[in-house]
Formats: C-alpha cells, sequence, structure tokens
C-alpha cells in the first residue's frame, strides 16, 4: 500500500515507531491486531526506572535513544469491549490536565469530538496534547495522574460513536 | 525569517493555533515579541514578560530520521548557551541545567517550553537581557544586572543562526555529541542536585550523567541511580 493511501493515524503512529527506537509495537483488540516491527523477536518487558548500579558518568550516549517495546497486553487488556485505545505517543510523565490543579481535560462519561484534548505527556520539558483520533464517550482513564507511561501505553478507552 | 510584533499573549500559543488552522511553518521561521500577555512557562506558571527581554518561539517539522523530539530540548539549550556567550561580561558564569534552563550565577537567565503537536514541535524561549522579573522562592537573573545592555534584535538574530546550526548538527551526527558538549557547560557530575518529581515526592543525590535518551541519571545515598525524564532540578540542594 502506498503511503498516500494509508489512513492519516496509521502514518503518524509508523513514523513515530520509525523515530521511537522501539524494536516491535503490537497493538491487539478484538478483531483488530497490528504489529510494527523491526525484528523477528518477541517483546521483552520495559525497561526499570530505578536501576541498583551505578553507571560510569563518562560513559558515552548512543546516537540514538532505543527504548523497550510497549507490552501488547498493556494495550490489548483493560479495555472495556468495543472501545478504543487512546495511546501514549512516546515515553513520559502523563497530566489529566493543562497544569496542577486545574479541572482535567476529559472526565469519564464525557462525549468527545475527533481531535479534542484529551492528556498531555511531559518528557524533559517537551510537552505533547494527545488528542482523540475518533469521536464518541471517554469510557476508562486506565492511568493515574502524574503517572509514568511508556510509549504505546493505552491511557483512555473511547467508544466511537 | 524573523517576524516581529509588538505585542502578543503567547508567541508559543500563536504558533500552535497557526499549526492548527492547518498552517505550515518553516523551520528558521521566528516569532518574536515585544511583550507577552500570557507568556507561560513548565505546567501553565507564568512567564512574566517585560519589555526589553526576548521572547520568541520557532517550530520544527520531525522527520522520519530524527533523533526522538524530546532531546530538542538540549538543542535549544545550548543554541541559547551560544548566543549569550558573546554578549555577556563574564560568560564563564553562565551553566546549563537539566534538561534546558540556562542558569547565570545559578539564578535563571532563561526559559524554555517545547510544545508537541503532531510531527511539529514548537519551541519557545524567554532570555531576560534588561530585566529580572521578581518571582518568589526563585532566583532570577538578567544580563543587564551584569552592566552590560544586549541589543534583543541583534541577540535574536544571533539565536536563529545558533538554533539552526545545532539543529543540523542534532540531524546530521545525533545524540552523542550533542550530550557531550552539553555536559560540558552544564552542572558538573558528581554535583548535588534535588529533584521534584511530577508526583509531589523529591529525590535528592548527585548528578551521575545523562541516559542514552537524555534523561537525568541521579544516584541517591544508597548508591542506587534514578532515572527521571522530567521533573524540577534544583542545584547543590543535599
Amino acid at each position: 500500500m502506498a503511503d498516500s493511501a494509508l489512513p492519516e493515524n496509521l502514518r503518524y503512529l509508523i513514523e513515530e515507531f520509525n523515530r521511537s527506537g522501539l524494536r516491535e509495537l503490537h497493538i491487539r483488540r478484538g478483531d483488530f491486531e497490528l504489529l510494527l516491527s523491526h525484528t523477528d523477536h518477541a517483546p521483552s518487558a520495559p525497561a526499570a526506572s530505578r536501576r541498583p548500579a551505578s553507571p560510569s558518568p563518562q560513559q558515552a550516549p548512543q546516537a540514538q535513544a532505543p527504548a523497550a517495546p510497549p507490552p501488547a497486553e498493556q494495550i490489548a487488556d483493560g479495555l472495556p469491549e468495543g472501545t478504543v485505545a487512546v495511546v501514549a505517543p512516546n515515553l513520559g510523565t502523563f497530566y489529566r490536565s493543562p497544569k496542577p490543579g486545574a479541572a482535567p481535560y476529559v472526565e469519564v462519561g464525557q462525549r468527545v469530538e475527533q481531535g479534542a484534548e484529551l492528556c498531555l505527556i511531559e518528557v524533559m520539558k517537551l510537552f505533547t496534547t494527545v488528542r482523540s483520533e475518533v469521536s464518541g464517550t471517554v469510557e476508562a482513564v486506565l492511568v493515574e495522574d502524574t503517572a509514568m507511561v511508556e510509549a504505546g501505553q493505552a491511557l483512555f478507552a473511547v467508544r466511537a460513536d | 525569517m524573523i517576524e516581529i510584533i509588538p505585542e502578543t499573549g503567547s508567541t508559543n500559543a500563536d504558533l500552535l493555533a497557526r499549526l492548527a488552522a492547518g498552517e505550515e511553518i518553516a523551520e528558521n521561521y521566528w516569532l518574536v515579541t515585544d511583550t507577552q500577555t500570557s507568556g507561560r512557562g513548565r505546567q501553565g506558571r507564568p512567564w512574566l514578560s517585560e519589555p526589553g527581554n526576548f521572547f520568541g518561539s520557532t517550530c520544527i517539522s520531525l522527520q522520519a530520521s530524527d533523533p526522538p523530539p524530546a532531546s530538542l530540548s538540549f538543542v535549544i539549550a545550548l543554541a541559547a548557551y551560544e548566543a549569550l556567550v558573546p554578549i555577556m561580561d563574564r560568560p564563564d558564569r553562565l551553566q546549563l541545567k537539566w534538561p534546558n534552563d540556562v542558569l547565570m550565577s545559578g539564578a535563571k537567565l532563561a526559559g524554555i517550553l517545547l510544545e508537541g503537536r503532531g510531527r511539529n514541535i514548537v519551541i519557545g524561549i524567554g532570555v531576560n537581557l534588561v530585566s529580572a522579573p521578581k518571582i518568589a522562592d526563585r532566583d532570577i537573573a538578567s544580563i543587564a544586572g551584569t552592566g552590560s545592555r544586549p541589543d534583543r534584535d541583534v541577540f535574536a538574530h544571533s539565536l536563529a543562526d545558533s538554533f539552526r546550526n545545532e539543529v543540523a548538527a542534532w540531524r546530521d551526527t545525533g545524540l552523542e555529541p550533542l550530550f557531550k558538549r552539553w555536559l560540558s557547560v552544564a552542572h558538573p557530575v558528581g554535583s548535588p542536585l534535588a529533584v521534584h518529581a511530577t508526583d509531589g515526592s523529591r529525590i535528592f543525590g548527585r548528578f551521575v550523567g545523562l541516559a542514552e535518551d537524555g534523561a537525568l541519571l541521579l544516584e541517591d545515598g544508597d548508591g542506587g541511580v534514578h532515572t527521571l525524564h522530567a521533573g524540577d532540578v534544583m542545584l547543590g540542594r543535599n
């Protein structure tokens, strides 16, 4: 299929996948399944956020930033039947509201239009707005406010119209 | 190209609105304003926009081969550092703080905020050229406080040039040389730091370097190393 024939959201997801350094991304829900892979190996667990040993301070970073792939079960499990997952575009901190103390972008039960702002993801002072890819109703918020999320992790379940 | 307007709410908000309306914003374009009425920083904090200081935003359109976009935090910080060195009497007082704060003698001289919309990253920066806003519990500095009085427009062109060169290097040579140069002008390895994490917790330790993706590596008193991707970093708070 030519790139131009791909749905915009899928093309964007592929570009983000290529840029992310992930080896594999596997989304499975109901009859829908998507596997993006640079390898034949199965996905591995995400990297721990705390390491027991000190690295060498002089250790040179790599040119690219390989990140652990998101486990497929994060997306496949925990979603109400028939809902669409809104996933994190990258690793980072999940914010339900635009600033501390402000009302959340959306609440469970709220109707949203395609493109509506749902949350922010922050990594190293880059704030990325996550938007709904469908019009529908927010059925579940799957992550606690200010929690760390992995790239591809399901954040919201939205029941499309 | 640098477009200068007398006043706006926020240069970042302006560029985001133009992207939302379907406009394509060319790289190397900067929107600079004399003053902002709703300047903002991390987590919605207001950025006080006093006349004479620099406030501007630019945009990067991500390409498939680009390094991870969060590393642009280091790119813009280095560009700001390079643009500031020639206009300071004592450039040795400049220091970068993870990931993209610019300090002068430990006080905040510039603030940077990156906002992503699809394939576009809007990058806003405020630099205290002539005055330091008074903010409770924050040490704020301005270049004018050292006796210099830099010209805003000269600085704007210098920053645009530095950023264009840094982006080209980021695309051509990747993260390793970028991080090496950032480390050479940032708080030294071994510096005591306190990080106020986004969940409200505080982590104390010493800086031991950057992870492969630029995350802050902080070694606590027990020898454990924390990999932090967000949070407010305070120097010398052990």
